[in-house]
């Protein structure tokens, strides 16, 4: 809005007027110009075209100029013709102006093109300037004959100031809108020295001194001024820090104000001003800069500046939830529709009207909000900026009932600060019950998700999650699934037959993995493969003599016991059995510890089969199995001797 | 030589005959190994467990999701914990509105059946419709990681696991015969790479039976705790929790117990509010 005020007075309406200078044709100009008005104003109002002609004075001499202004006035400026000039005998044309000019008038724009011709007499005597025709749109409008009186002399009192009062610049009678873009004539701007309080002035006023912060003041800077200005002024306002300001509306048109008997056009930008905080302030000087003619220098007007106190908001009696809200409200709140559907979104509307601040109301808190999910607030706000600030603010909280039945939007509540009574003030609504019906089955269960959410609680901790997918209407159907493809057990990990299954493998790897490695050995390790077959191959050989004693054959019964013996003893000491002598024999194995009784005992079966074998007498069978009883008996000695060792 | 070694084959037959085979069976008939309903019922109770099914289903059907719920507990109670009954109780409870019971046997099949598609929408879907918004950013990579860990079943890694280890012992035994032969070498190669899946599976089935049997999750069924500061209804409230959110056990004072969520709050409620996930 901040254009909107400075920019009337620099171009768009001022509306300028041209006065005529000489008072001397008073009379005549009064009852022309009331001429002038009536035809101008049934031109506005008609909306068409109008032309009109003026003359600034009526008697002159020879040696002096006419100035004749044609007006066109029109909503379209542009596609108006010129005018045609009736025949202008017994003047000359000196010279020709042309000007247009914008005015916005009640809201309506007017545009007018002015032509000012300068006429210079030729002859004297009484002369008339015939009408002037204007063709648009088939129609021909014509201006009045003007009469003029053209004298030898120069008039009496020509240069002599009009009597005020008929000559009044501003005649209610004449309408401010047929304006003409320059002064009325470029001799007259002498006459505008004289001292400027007197014909144009400006001021500044609040209309209170003393306010509470956040208070609304309004500040009116005022432009009085008596007389028409070359071109529009340059206004700069004052500066306003420490105040949020909200440029009001201007009036578009000028007022008319009686000041010392005087008549004032005035024209006033005003601004509501809401202090941000406590202290003393001073609003500088607004100034305007004005030229009132081509010729004259600008001037420069200033304001007083204005002090203005602004006192703190009573901290007695302030309500928890006042968030700062100074002037004088109201508060409604409706839903757009009493009965709802579940889970389909109705609207809370929340509206706060009054005199204040608008644009800074918060949001009323909703709270306590049960079985409605809330989303996002709009928020939307409607200001009427005449003379004061004042307008509402509508918040729209878009509410989603969860819940089916009759559902309570519980009550709102908003503080203000009223300083014309100086006290705080707590508006609450009633609570709005909504009766909600229910939805489709399929929604409902979505519906009741959502439900149970408070908003505002204590916890705080967590946020409320809000972007529930309404769009997925609902979840996959169950499984259709028969007897024979349930499963009893649940986990297999659970199972003890499978569980006892598994380390059976297991043991089974190291099972074999040490056969191996005892294989293994057998084979590497030649000196204890002897060693631990010795006994075994010993025996062998002993069921191989029993064998030859069965049949008779005595010397390979004394040969396979001796060999049983020497090859055990061999295979004991890791020794080639060919070759082993009983004395050797004997003295290893005493080496290894073998008692004296085991190692006479083997001398003997020793002895015994050598001699059996070498000497060729019959023995006995007794004999030979006391023979095989020894041999067995000391083997069974050495094994146990030599064994432990090994 | 030749003997030994004829009776350490004889041990790798008998080896074969009596463990790869129930492990076959296993793997091509889960229900025959581990007490299927078809295995263990006589032609019966499966007639009368079928109809029950039957019924249980057309009362979903018909809405009537009390009476639905009802069958399907009873089956539960009975003994037939099933992924898909779980899931049809879900759902159940989901129509009734009762989005943490829905939530907790969801959670429960998933547990049975990671992979199913109608499983993991429908939980997805409860989870979005929870009120509680927890703020744990899982990374891409951590995310990825649970979905390897969860993409078997837990007896599919099990039977898994069980095979992997049977090959290794095949192929250990194969080593340890086999030792002049030319193909030994390749042998160890895979026995190289068969035991580092091996432990990678192991080491995942130890993690999902750690989830099963020790972690303990729970689900809140209430439609509204409080969450305490202590075991003692008169604590200061730390904060509350709506139905449908998922915690952690920590521990259990008589009928309190300490929970912690995912954003590492913790504190107590009361075991009346919340369910356990377990079997």
């Amino acid at each position: 809005m901040t254009g909107k005020s400075t920019k009337p007075i620099k171009n768009k309406t001022l509306i300028k007027i041209m006065w005529p200078p000489h008072a001397a044709k008073a009379i005549f100009l009064i009852l022309f110009s009331l001429l002038l008005a009536a035809t101008a104003a049934g031109s506005a109002q008609a909306q068409s075209v109008s032309i009109q002609a003026s003359v600034d004075k009526t008697e002159l001499s020879l040696d002096d100029h006419l100035s004749l202004s044609v007006v066109i006035e029109g909503s379209n400026i542009g596609s108006l013709p010129d005018p045609e000039l009736p025949d202008l005998s017994g003047f000359s044309i000196v010279n020709s102006y042309q000007g247009s000019n914008f005015s916005w008038i009640n809201g309506k724009i007017s545009v007018s093109k002015t032509i000012k011709y300068i006429l210079r007499p030729e002859t004297v005597g009484k002369l008339t300037i015939g009408a002037i025709k204007l063709s648009h749109d088939g129609k021909t409008y014509k201006t009045e004959p003007i009469s003029v009186v053209v004298s030898r002399s120069a008039p009496q009192g020509r240069s002599s100031p009009a009597p005020s009062s008929p000559f009044s610049p501003s005649q209610p009678s004449r309408p401010l809108s047929p304006p003409s873009p320059w002064p009325a004539d470029p001799w007259a701007e002498e006459e505008e020295e004289r001292p400027a309080r007197g014909n144009i002035f400006i001021t500044q006023t609040v209309n209170k001194h003393k306010v509470y912060v956040g208070e609304q003041v309004i500040l009116t800077f005022s432009f009085f001024r008596r007389i028409d200005l070359w071109q529009s002024p340059t206004y700069q306002p004052s500066p306003l820090e420490g105040f949020w300001v909200v440029e009001l509306d201007t009036p578009e048109r000028a007022e008319i104000k009686t000041i010392d008997g005087l008549p004032y056009r005035v024209q006033e930008i005003k601004k509501a001003l809401f202090p941000i905080r406590a202290g003393k302030y001073t609003i500088g000087p607004a100034t305007l800069t004005y030229q009132t003619g081509f010729f004259s220098p600008p001037r420069r007007l200033k304001t007083e500046p204005i002090s203005i106190e602004v006192i703190p908001l009573p901290e007695e009696g302030k309500p928890a939830n006042f968030s700062g809200a100074v002037g004088k409200f109201t508060l409604s709140a409706q839903v757009d529709t009493p009965k709802g559907i579940q889970n389909e979104p109705i609207t809370l509307n929340v509206k706060i009207k009054g005199v204040g601040y608008i644009e800074g109301l918060p949001e009323p808190e909703l709270s306590h909000l049960e079985g409605f999910q809330k989303y996002d607030t709009t928020t939307t706000q409607n200001l009427i900026k005449q003379n004061e600030l004042r307008g509402e603010k509508c918040f729209d909280f878009l509410l989603i009932p969860r819940l089916a039945g009759n559902l309570q939007i519980p009550s709102l509540h908003f503080s203000f600060f009223n300083p014309e009574d100086g006290r705080y003030h707590t508006l609450s609504t009633d609570p709005i019950l909504v009766s909600i019906a229910p939805a489709a089955a399929g929604e409902s269960a979505t519906a009741a998700a959502g439900s149970g959410s408070s908003f505002g609680s204590s916890g705080g901790l967590r946020g409320s999650k809000q972007e529930v997918r309404p769009s997925r209407m609902d979840i996959r159907y169950i499984k259709e699934i028969e007897a024979k493809s349930l499963k009893k057990g649940l986990f297999l990990f659970r199972n003890k037959v499978f569980l006892s299954f598994l380390p059976a493998p297991l043991l089974l790897l190291i099972v074999c993995f040490l056969l191996d490695r005892r294989m293994r050995k057998f084979q590497s390790d030649q000196r204890y493969a002897r060693l631990r077959r010795a006994g075994r191959l010993a025996r062998k050989k002993l069921a191989e003599a029993v064998r030859h004693d069965k049949r008779g054959e005595e010397k390979e019964f004394y040969a396979a016991v001796s060999k049983s013996l020497t090859e055990y003893v061999a295979d004991k000491l890791n020794l080639q059995a060919a070759g082993l002598t009983s004395q050797q024999m004997i003295e290893q194995l005493s080496a290894l510890g073998v008692t004296e009784e085991v190692l006479t005992r083997l001398q003997h079966c020793l002895d015994e089969c050598d001699y059996a074998r070498f000497a060729p007498a019959t023995s006995n069978g007794q004999a030979r199995k006391n023979l095989l009883t020894e041999a067995e008996e000391v083997i069974f000695s050495l094994e146990k001797a030599i064994g432990e060792k090994k | 030589m030749s003997k030994e070694n004829l009776w350490f084959q004889a041990l790798v037959f008998l080896f074969l005959l009596l463990f790869i085979q129930p492990c076959l069976i296993v793997w091509t008939r889960p229900s025959l190994a581990w007490g299927g309903a078809a295995s263990s019922s006589t032609s019966d109770q499966l007639r009368q467990i079928n109809d029950q099914l039957r019924q249980a289903h057309e009362y979903y059907r018909r809405g009537e999701y009390d009476l639905a719920a009802g069958s399907y507990l009873d089956l539960i109670h009975r003994g037939y914990q099933d992924a898909a009954i779980f899931y049809n109780l879900g759902n159940t409870y989901f129509k009734k509105g009762e989005l943490g019971w829905a939530i907790l046997f969801y959670e429960k099949a998933r547990r049975l059946l990671p992979r199913d598609e109608d499983i993991r929408e429908n939980l997805a879907y409860a989870h979005s419709l929870t009120i509680d918004k927890i703020e744990s950013k899982p990374s891409e990579l951590l995310s990825l990681v649970d979905k390897a860990i969860n993409f078997l079943s837990p007896n599919e890694l099990t039977v898994a696991v069980a095979s992997i280890y049977l090959i290794l012992i095949v192929i250990g035994m194969l080593i340890i015969w086999k030792k002049e032969h030319p193909v030994r070498k390749r042998l160890l190669c895979l026995l190289a790479i068969l035991a580092t899946i091996f432990i990678l599976a192991a080491g995942v089935l130890f993690y999902r039976i750690w989830e099963l049997e020790v972690a303990q999750i729970g689900v809140i069924t209430a439609k509204v705790v409080e969450v305490k500061s202590g075991p003692e209804e008169n604590l200061a409230t730390l904060f509350s929790l709506h139905e449908g959110t998922t915690f952690s056990i920590q521990q259990q004072r008589g009928d309190w117990l300490q929970i912690a969520i995912k954003n590492g709050l913790n504190g107590w409620v009361q075991s009346k509010d919340i369910q356990k996930i377990s079997f």
